[in-house]
């Protein structure tokens, strides 16, 4: 039997064609009741509520990130849709998508791969660390192996998720990686001159500019095609070669006849606009 | 990154190697006697003697929650000495584990599952750990892998034929005894 919070999380339902996500009233409507569920002590409707609240912000995370992406404020995107993998994966615990994912929870976590693997970016700065002290989000208590506050990272205790706040740090080194912790430090190269050198973007304008609505299911095959040595004269041998071994031309398919170079076949499920805006 | 590495060999790092390394020495006897000991890196960077890689606390009371019936568990570290040690890379570093052989599949399976239910980490995520297997004889052989989350099954694969083995001799040393 369905009761409020079930018609609450109804109302995410269809994202695509109801923004219920991005009404602020709804949003504080979810608050409102959760606050009285937890003054109450009902802890499994402040849970379900968190569930709803997490819903919401996964949706309204994906289209602001869309939105940025469309706007052509690419960092801006992937931060966001970095945030929004974390999100996910704190709403993975508590929330299993019925068949027809009628949230798009699905599809969202599908797509933040796809749209992730468009960016440029290959070289982030990580830093490794020592956590000296740490405490539980919901007690305060500080914790050590040995100790028990009984809460668990993740587990949502009077409506909020758990976590641990680190209060004291030692840190031990930054590292340049191509596989980072977080991905929000994006290297971004400067000529001699301190001018920032930005990214090349356009596979990711490419798709954005054929897709008109986030939910628009697209795909992207990375496969290989074949071109001619002479149509790479304007890449020098210290250059990274095409063929994206990362070793440098000079010594990699220089002298070769052809070259083989990653291709991507994009397949739209919506036909794209007949019209593009120039990039 | 490289798709999955299992390098399995020999080793002197088994529970009398960390004896002598001055740490959890108000649980020393329970470290002695528990069926996995959970133990930190040694020496990784200049400066950091001994740390665990970050959620250990979080492994241990996990583990420690299912109860000494099903499995007994310590962890090398008073709360005053345990530093838990951020990496910078995304690879899932679960540590370095000592169990004695008899429970050592029951340990992987709880290992999978706390990576994939608790760590929240997908089939493709890359993951680390070291566990070193107690024989029968006293001697350690040491299971280094480096892979994704789906190929854990050659890992609990090749655990799983080593403690085949020595359970055969322990079995056959008794019957010799005999």
């Amino acid at each position: 039997m369905s009761d409020e919070v079930d018609h609450l999380l109804d109302r995410l339902a269809r994202p695509e064609q109801f923004s219920g996500f991005d009404d602020p009233q709804f949003s504080t409507e979810i608050e409102v009741r959760k606050a009285s569920a937890v003054a109450e002590g009902d802890e499994s409707k402040a849970k379900r509520l968190w569930i709803v609240e997490a819903v919401a912000n996964c949706q309204r995370k994906f289209v602001a990130a869309f939105r940025e992406l469309q706007a052509q404020r690419f960092y801006e995107a992937w931060c966001e849709i970095e945030q929004l993998e974390s999100a996910l994966a704190g709403l993975s615990r508590h929330y299993r998508s019925p068949v027809d994912d009628p949230h798009r929870i699905d599809f969202v976590s599908r797509m933040v791969g796809s749209w992730q693997r468009l960016f440029p970016y290959k070289l982030f700065l990580s830093p490794e660390y020592l956590k000296k002290r740490t405490e539980c989000s919901v007690c305060g208590a500080i914790v050590t192996p040995r100790s028990d506050c009984g809460h668990r990272v993740g587990e949502i205790y009077r409506g909020e998720a758990c976590y641990r706040i680190v209060k004291e740090v030692e840190v031990l080194g930054i590292s340049l990686v191509d596989e980072p912790e977080q991905k929000y430090s994006v290297v971004f190269p400067t000529d001699e001159h301190g001018n920032q050198q930005d990214y090349n973007y356009d596979v990711l304008k490419f798709v954005i500019e054929r897709v008109t609505s986030p939910f628009h299911v697209w795909s992207a095959e990375l496969t290989t095609r074949t071109i001619p040595r002479s149509a790479l004269s304007d890449v020098l041998p210290t250059q990274q070669c095409p063929c994206g071994s990362r070793q440098v031309f000079g010594a990699c398919c220089s002298q070769k006849e052809e070259v083989s170079v990653p291709h991507m076949q994009f397949t739209f499920s919506v036909q794209p606009p007949t019209i593009f805006p120039s990039t | 990154m490289e798709i999955k590495t299992l390098v399995v060999r020999d080793t002197g790092h088994i529970r009398e190697y960390w004896e002598g390394k001055g740490l959890a020495r108000d649980h020393l006897g329970q470290a002695q006697s528990a069926d996995v000991l959970i133990v930190p890196f040694e020496n990784i960077r200049e400066g950091v003697d001994f740390a665990f890689p970050q959620g250990t606390g979080d492994l241990y009371k996990s583990l420690k929650g299912l109860g000494p019936n099903v499995l007994s568990v310590e962890i090398l570290a008073e709360d005053d000495e345990y530093l838990e040690f951020v990496f910078h890379a995304a690879a899932r570093k679960v540590g370095v584990l000592i169990v004695k052989y008899g429970v050592a599949p029951l340990l992987i399976n709880l290992l999978a599952n706390h990576i994939s239910d608790e760590l929240r980490a997908k089939p493709d995520d890359y993951v680390e750990l070291t566990i070193v297997v107690e024989k029968h004889d006293c001697t350690g052989v040491q299971f280094d892998y480096r892979g994704r989350v789906d190929g854990l099954h050659v890992l609990a694969d090749s655990v799983g034929e080593l403690v085949q083995k020595c359970t055969d001799q322990s079995v056959g040393s008794q019957h010799i005894e005999k």
